[in-house]
């Protein structure tokens, strides 16, 4: 039995339990409400998209698309990424991979593995950069363009080479990422189906064992090691039964960094990548909606549900907390950049709050009600028996939504394949012990970190294992405006002085 | 905290327990019916694509259960339909008829009394196995707001009636989530005669109509009909008086059924003040451009707009007159980078002309005087 509280500490007691309560109920509605679109959407997708799987190669009349890549010391991965992607099956299309600056042999090992002669690039630049350095073309695949940059961050480097792209179309994707040969017949799809669309998403599947063997060979099934198969379960959460939940209200608040399809006009309109924020995906999604809503057009940011995508994840505790301090900071800095969007139809009323209160403010309530139960605990003002009750629910609520997330992936593309996992049945209820609570501090120190405005160092985000872009390593924050656009670059020849060729700039007619 | 809230959380933790051994149990089940479907479906289709491709004589038994049938349609429509990558070996009428023999069709019929979804599958399927019995149910889903029914109706339409091509290309007017290359690959499948003759009707009617996006998107199929009915069509709304947008799908249109006569007419519109129709003209002076031409495009690489100067240096290195083949690479990065320019080079005064001709030589040298496939639309362009 519990103690009676005496006032007035009895009324603060009733407000912290009524008030984390309240929160945990809200929370779960929302789980709940994404859940339950997802479940009635993503069977029906799956069946029609089998029924129909529509012609078996690509024609000549989908628009073509440029692919652009980040790296950042990604020697490990770059050479099967950019195989991946020239292994695309789509008419036209072409690979931009921007090398940021890599301290490693990066380069190098584009070079001798693709062939690449120098190419005389000219520019439109509709997004200042930092200096680039060179501009080389691949000969045993022309449609391979390598861009050395100087560093500045990965939305730099996507502005490096969306300067640099021919197309109408940007998909923007990872260097330590490997991809489905029909990502780019699938993302251009909703393009194609609605013209209001302007984005497009897709599920990120964790890259599995199957490459292990075999470089050649997709990175398919469950990945080896716990720590993964957590991360298997929080991917299959928050693309499956969120993000699919979110889409059909035009409400998606984040295009993964790792596989988004934009069009170009939108981008540079946007201004391009914003380079001050820790991580590019959320940012550039919210200013597309924000623009949107500015012009008033109707618009879409599409969602597919098909994985075309597998990440490697962390592998190492130290890096897994990095990188989720890292994805708290900058959701700290998307939703205080783009608060005017709060109220602006679904995505301000319902995904914009939900990824404020639930997901930014997740970590102190978090907190929050630990203290609360330990101070309960110590006090006597709430029963041992009352907690585990409580606990249990949370416990309970937890594996619940993890089981429809794998129940959801079983009735669509089944994407980790083959039987029912043991290993991953197991993780679905270790996660909630030790795996969570690492997240929730790791949130909390992001948030914190962003509070204060602390410069993270530079590559303290760039481990090779991250999920989010490898390529972002983060220079001091510096809140700022988006990075000014404009709309004609001039000559290369008169850039040629800012790239360190030493012809003078005098020398040419000035910019038109 | 209060006995009451306490026994609610406790009713609480007891239903979610209960939902949580439910959905577990579901998960079993699902994953159990899930590896048993994958080898049903295996061994239904490495049977049923022997038979159809001729392999075995006899049809296998009929198919039982309704995904059963399902994957049997599927798997007969993507061995019978066009565009195909490597073609089905025995070739699409042999599938057909395999298909007919084996009563495919009355299995379609039967998923018409089904979902959407089975309708879809079904019109598919009847697409190829013929027979109008389905007609009347294909043109009431022709308008059904749901992308895949309607399109899969008007496929069928197209190939069991030959009077369906008009009211067909209305709806490809009108309805933009038909995806270019799925209407594509439906009027690939009918005779190009018919669609030549059918798109220049239609466009005739969306002129009358005012439909300024539903002429531009008709336009973008004219490749699937004859190449004279493509010129046909393009050659109606080529009037000066025209949509701007629509003047530059039509010179698109033309760029790819050009005949040298039709230079001429680009040389018109390559002088227009906007910079969508001058880009639209470069594409047909490139396609049967003559010499007189050179000047002109010469004349465009120094336009102001970037994609203007940047497809005329193309043009002019296609037309052969700046070389691709010297100075190398090497030497163009090198002007590029600000080095002295030497040979055709050297004459042009215009550094931002110099930039596109050194890139328009680079590109010749890395893919080919074909260079980069050029943007095809069959919508308004989406960026400048």
């Amino acid at each position: 039995m519990s103690r009676q509280v005496p006032a007035p500490w009895d009324t603060v007691v009733f407000a912290v339990e009524v008030t984390l309560f309240t929160y945990f109920v809200v929370c779960n509605l929302f789980y709940a409400f994404t859940a339950v679109v997802a479940t009635v959407r993503l069977p029906a997708l799956t069946r029609l998209r089998r029924a129909d799987p529509g012609p078996r190669a690509a024609a000549p009349l989908d628009p073509p698309v440029s692919v652009v890549i980040a790296a950042f010391d990604e020697e490990e991965l770059i050479v099967p990424a950019v195989r991946s992607l020239l292994a695309l099956d789509y008419p036209a299309f072409e690979v931009i991979v921007v090398n940021d600056g890599s301290t490693d042999a990066t380069l190098e090992l584009l070079a001798r593995e693709f062939e690449l002669e120098p190419y005389p690039a000219v520019p439109r630049v509709s997004v200042p950069t930092t200096e680039v350095r060179g501009t080389y073309r691949s000969l045993t695949d022309p449609s391979l363009t390598v861009v050395d940059k100087v560093n500045g961050g990965k939305g730099d480097a996507l502005n490096a080479g969306l300067n640099l792209s021919r197309y109408p179309l940007v998909f923007a994707g990872d260097a330590d990422s490997t991809y489905d040969p029909a990502t780019l017949r699938l993302m251009v799809e909703p393009v194609l189906a609605d013209t209001r669309t302007v984005g497009v998403g897709s599920t990120i599947a964790v890259a599995g064992r199957g490459g292990e063997r075999d470089p050649d060979a997709p990175p398919s099934g469950l990945p080896r090691g716990l720590l993964a198969r957590f991360q298997v379960l929080e991917y299959l959460r928050s693309f499956l039964a969120t993000r699919m939940g979110w889409a059909p209200f035009n409400a998606l608040t984040v295009v993964s960094g790792a596989s988004g399809l934009w069009r170009k006009d939108i981008l540079v309109e946007a201004g391009g990548y914003r380079t001050d924020t820790i991580w590019e995906d959320m940012e550039i999604t919210m200013r597309v909606h924000n623009l949107m809503r500015s012009r008033r057009v109707p618009y879409r940011i599409a969602f597919i549900p098909y994985p075309v995508c597998r990440t490697h994840v962390p592998d190492t505790i130290r890096s897994l907390y990095r990188q989720r301090k890292g994805w708290s900071r900058h959701l700290a800095e998307c939703v205080t950049i783009h608060r005017r969007l709060l109220g602006r139809g679904m995505m301000g009323a319902a995904a914009f709050p939900y990824l404020v209160v639930f997901e930014l403010l997740a970590p102190p309530f978090v907190a929050l009600g630990l203290v609360f139960f330990v101070l309960a605990l110590a006090f006597g003002f709430l029963s041992l028996y009352a907690q585990v009750v409580l606990l249990a629910l949370v416990l309970i609520l937890a594996i619940l939504m993890s089981l429809v997330s794998v129940l959801l992936d079983q009735v669509s593309y089944n994407v980790y394949g083959g039987r029912l996992n043991g290993p991953l049945v197991i993780a679905l209820v270790l996660e909630n012990i030790g795996y969570r609570q690492l997240v929730w501090v790791a949130g909390l120190a992001g948030t914190w970190a962003w509070f204060w405005r602390r410069p993270l160092r530079p590559g303290a985000t760039a481990d090779p294992g991250a999920a989010r872009p490898p390529g972002a390593f983060v220079r001091a924050y510096r809140p700022g405006p988006p990075a000014g656009r404009t709309t004609e670059a001039p000559p290369a020849t008169q850039l040629a002085g800012q790239q360190g060729s030493g012809r003078a700039a005098a020398q040419f007619p000035p910019p038109r | 905290m209060s006995d009451a809230f306490i026994r609610a959380m406790e009713i609480a933790v007891l239903v979610f327990a209960g939902v949580v051994v439910v959905l577990a149990v579901a998960v079993v089940a699902v994953d159990r019916r899930n590896a048993r479907w994958s080898r049903r479906r295996a061994e239904l289709e490495a049977r049923w694509r022997a038979f159809l491709l001729g392999e075995v004589p006899d049809p296998p038994p009929m198919p039982v259960t309704d995904r059963d049938r399902t994957a049997v349609l599927v798997l007969f429509s993507e061995l019978t339909q066009e565009p195909a990558g490597p073609a089905p070996a025995p070739g699409r009428e042999a599938v057909t008829a395999a298909g007919r023999r084996a009563r495919l069709d009355r299995v379609a019929a039967a998923l018409l009394h089904g979902d959407h979804v089975d309708k879809v599958v079904a019109f598919h399927g009847l697409a190829r196995l013929g027979g109008d019995a389905a007609a009347e149910t294909a043109r009431t889903c022709l308008d059904d707001p749901g992308t895949e029914l309607s399109r899969a109706a008007a496929r069928y339409l197209l190939l069991v009636d030959p009077r369906a091509l008009a009211p067909v290309l209305d709806r490809v007017r009108q309805r933009p989530d038909w995806g270019p290359t799925r209407v594509a690959a439906m009027l690939a499948e009918i005779d190009p005669n018919a669609v030549g003759q059918g798109l220049a009707s239609a466009i005739d009617r969306s002129v009358a109509a005012g439909d300024t996006h539903g002429t531009i998107r008709l336009l973008g199929f004219g490749s699937c009909g004859t190449p004279e009915a493509a010129r046909d069509a393009c050659g109606r709304v080529l009037d000066p008086g025209a949509d701007s947008e629509v003047l530059a799908a039509a010179l698109r249109g033309l760029a790819e059924v050009a005949r040298p006569g039709d230079a001429a007419v680009a040389r018109l519109y390559a002088r227009d003040t906007r910079a969508h129709v001058r880009l639209a003209a470069i594409r047909v002076l490139r396609a049967v451009g003559a010499h007189e031409d050179l000047a002109l495009l010469g004349s465009m690489v120094t336009d102001p707009d970037f994609w203007v100067r940047r497809r005329s240096a193309e043009a002019l290195v296609a037309l052969g007159a700046v070389s691709a083949a010297s100075p190398p690479t090497a030497d163009l990065a090198a002007v590029s980078a600000g080095s002295p320019p030497t040979g055709d080079l050297a004459a042009v005064d215009d550094a931002y002309a110099r930039d596109a001709l050194v890139e328009a030589m680079a590109d010749a040298r890395f893919t080919g005087l074909g260079g980069w496939p050029a943007l095809r639309t069959t919508g308004p362009r989406v960026v400048g």
